[in-house]
Formats: C-alpha cells, structure tokens, sequence
C-alpha cells in the first residue's frame, strides 16, 4: 500500500512537471513524454510488478489531469510496461544505445496503444500521417532523454567489463607486509 | 498444480489483466460520467493545483527574467508605437461608446433591456495537459466560483475554448486548436457559415463551407450563436489558405485562431446569460468563490451540450 501510495505521489510530481516544466524544453511543439521515461526505466531496471503498477498509477493520475477519458494513459502505460518488462533478459541496460532504443520502443507502443483507445472511445484522432508524424517526433525526443532518466533514476554504474575488472582486482589484491 | 503455484506462474499475466481491467472500468466510469473520474479528478486537481499554481508563477518568473534583458530595446521602441495607436484607439473608444449608448436608448424603446456585456469569471491559467494527445488547460476557478461545463472561455484576443470538466477550485477547459473542439462559424464580411475544427497543430481547419461560398485569406471569422455552447460573435481567428478542388461539395480553409493557445494566461469565463439564474447573472465579477450561487448554477447547467468523447 505504501508503495502505491509513494507511486502515486510520484506520478503527481511528475504531472505537474510535465505540465509546467516541460515546456520549456518543447522543439517546435514536441516534447518528451517523461512519464514514458519514468515507466521505461522502471521496466528495465526494477521487478515487472513495481514497472506495471507505476505505469498505471502514473497514467491514472495524468488522466485525471488531461483532456480525455480516465484510464487511457493508465491503460497504455501499463500494458507498454508489461511487454517492455520482457525486454530486460535481452538488453544490456547499461548501454546508453540500448536505453534509447528502449525509450524508443517504449513511446511507440505506449503511443499506438493509446492511438487505439482515442479511436476506440470515439475521440477524434485526426490525420494519419500527423498522427505518425508525432508518434516518431515524441518517441525520438523521448529516445534521446531516457539515457538522462537513467541516469537520474539510477545510481550511476561503471560498465560491466569495468565492474568485473574492479571486483578481480580488489579480490586479488596483494597486501604488503609491514614489519614491527 | 496448487493454486498458489498457478498464481505464482502466471502472476504477470493476471497483474497485466487486472490492471488493464481496471483502467477499462475507469474508461466506461469517465464515459458516462460516474464518481471516479470526478473524485479522482478532484483529488488529484486537490493536490496538484496550489502546487501547479506556484510552479507556473515561478517558471513564468524566471522566463519573465531571462527575456527581459534582449527585449529592452525593441520593447522601447515598440511603447511608442502602441502610445500612438492607444491615442488613435481612444478617440475610437469615445465613438464607439457613443454609438452604444444610443443603441443601448433604442434597445430600451424597443424593451430589449438586457447587458450587453454578459458576466465574465476571470480566471489563471494554472497547468496545460500532461500528454501531447489533448489540447486542454487548467484554470483556477472551479464550482465554487461559479464556473460550470460548456461556458465558453475568451482570451483579450479572442476565443479559447469551453469548459469541459469543473472541480471545486478549478476547470478543465477544452482549447479550440483540439481536434475534439468544433465550433459553428460564419465569415464576417461575407456571412458564409461553416465549422472551425482544431487540427492538433495549434492551428484549426474550417470546414463544411459551400463551395460557392465567399472567402477570402484574411477573413475574420466569428462564432455564429447556433450552439448552445458560444454566443454569436466571438472572435475565433482569421483565414490563411483556403483549399478547394473544383467538382467538391465544399471546401476548406486553414484558420489562425486570434488566440495563440501556447501563449494564453489569463482568460476570462463567460457565464452565458441565457443558461445562467439571476443570481449569477447580475454578481459582480470579482475573485471571491460566490458559494451559494454555484449549486444553482451547476443545477440549471445544460446537460446535453457535452461534447461527444
């Protein structure tokens, strides 16, 4: 309960960075999609429980912020923290290239479900290829940001090769003798 | 296979289930408007709006700083410029408030007595949409204050759009450049009629204009009053190009609206007098939440003036 509770105090901060904060790194009108972020590092990083339940009180609450019907984003979200959740066994997450293709992945499935929803609801989606268009400027922006959550979220790690390079190292470390 | 083993195999699976079930009962709650969707939104909106307000000074204080400095010289030039056009504007004002009041002497005689100006309800603009599918804002003044669904909002500009959620202390409100947003417009100097959309791009596209119609790029197109919804005469925005094909039953034109939606702070709520009780109507426009007028206000609300989700 506590951890849902944090998660959903969570999400309000985020909310309101999104709406307020965000602007100012918008390009030509896009902007990347923090909660996405958020969810696509959990996924990858903590259990599939923790990833799917911040997704959909994340979403939860940006519904209840935003224009459409309550439970879209959280249904999104939480069905791209499912199947991004699946990812983590093949990805090297330490890899700024992989958190960018996951960040990428991750804004482009949230966005199509979401796309399926509006259609679904009978919310206007407007033109395909604008759709699309945004679709690929979103998740692009949000590609080339989720490295920086990473590193927020994330203690930062030196890369596995260095880790296990350090830990023989320190294992094998040779004490000198001192004399009395 | 125990249970707790068939649970525990198949945990992800029936987590994803439950919780995407229970996102599809919130979805059918918001659709036919139950309590979830209005008490999580007046939680959440609870909680998130003195914190919003306050990041939302901060932030506008901070670019208000950063752009004071480039903006110095050209601002000076700028002041007298419009110090000119103010002088031209007043004498402009003087004649046009002459020409009311003797309208206003012949609405009398004819026993049309009504306020020109119907009530407005100013109000901040405190947060935009989270998520880049929905052009809405929040604005800091709910029920309480008087605000109910489908009043039109205005900016000094021009129209911004109608409310379409309220909350104790704050509304949502639906901005025209939404695609969701369709507005009934005629042509000011031709009187042509059509619908202004909003294309998602911070423009709108008017459409359902006849093909013989007459217009023009930088026509003024106003509200027509054949909603519920807007009152005839709002300023909506101004033609750029105009797109039709000869042999199509209409065409179409893009559409600046007067309002840039990524710029608007304040705006004011306009209680349309028509749908509001007396006591709404004759209040004076002032900050203070007006309590008892809001459960006579939310009552005679129309209902069936909800845009379509």
């Amino acid at each position: 309960m506590l951890v849902i509770l944090k998660m959903f105090l969570a999400g309000i901060g985020l909310a309101i960075a999104e709406s307020t904060i965000m602007k100012a790194v918008a390009v030509g009108g896009v902007r990347p999609d923090l909660a996405v972020m958020v969810v696509v590092v959990m996924a990858l990083r903590a259990d599939f429980f923790r990833a799917m339940v911040l997704g959909f009180t994340l979403g939860l609450v940006r519904d209840f912020l935003s224009g459409g019907a309550v439970g879209m984003n959280a249904f999104a979200l939480t069905a791209m923290a499912y199947f991004l959740s699946f990812a983590k066994d093949f990805l090297m997450t330490d890899n700024p290239g992989s958190q960018m293709l996951s960040g990428f992945v991750g804004c482009v499935l949230f966005s199509v479900f979401f796309s399926f929803l509006k259609m679904f609801l009978q919310f206007e989606v407007g033109s395909v290829s604008r759709t699309i268009e945004m679709i690929l400027w979103t998740s692009l922006y949000t590609a080339l940001a989720t490295p920086v959550a990473f590193v927020l979220m994330i203690r930062p790690r030196f890369p596995s090769y260095m880790r296990l390079k350090m830990k023989y190292d320190v294992e094998h470390e040779t004490v000198p003798e001192t004399k009395i | 296979m125990y249970l707790p083993d068939f649970f525990w195999k198949y945990r992800r699976p029936i987590t994803l289930v439950l919780l995407l079930s229970l996102s599809c009962l919130f979805m059918i709650d918001s659709c036919h408007r139950k309590w979830v969707a209005r008490a999580g939104g007046e939680l959440v909106l609870g909680v998130v709006s003195p914190v919003q307000k306050t990041s939302e000074s901060i932030y506008d204080g901070g670019r208000n700083l950063l752009s004071v400095t480039p903006d110095f010289f050209r601002t000076r030039a700028q002041n007298a410029a419009l110090r000119r056009r103010v002088g031209e504007l007043e004498q402009k004002v003087v004649l046009l408030r002459e020409r009311m009041l003797a309208e206003q002497r012949e609405r009398a005689l004819l026993e049309f007595v009504g306020p020109l100006e119907p009530p407005k309800i100013l109000a901040r603009v405190i947060g935009t949409d989270p998520a880049p599918w929905f052009s809405t804002v929040i604005v800091d003044r709910g029920d309480l204050h008087g605000v109910r669904d489908n009043l039109p909002v205005l900016s000094s500009a021009g129209l911004v759009g109608h409310v379409i959620n309220t909350y104790q202390y704050s509304s949502k409100v639906l901005l025209l450049t939404d695609s969701n947003s369709k507005i009934s417009v005629v042509v000011q100097r031709s009187r042509a009629h059509g619908v202004v959309q909003g294309n998602d791009e911070g423009g709108c596209v008017l459409k359902y204009l006849e093909s013989t119609a007459d217009v023009t790029t930088g026509d003024t197109l106003i509200t027509s009053g054949s909603s519920r919804i807007y009152p005839r005469g709002l300023l909506v925005g101004h033609v750029d190009e105009i797109k039709s094909k000869s042999g199509d039953l209409f065409q179409w034109a893009h559409v600046v609206p007067a309002t840039d939606v990524n710029k608007i702070e304040e705006v004011a709520i306009i209680i349309i007098p028509d749908a509001a009780p007396e006591v709404a109507v004759t209040a004076p426009v002032d900050d203070k939440p007006t309590a008892d007028a809001a459960p006579e206000v939310a009552a005679t609300a129309p209902v069936d003036d909800k845009p379509k989700p």
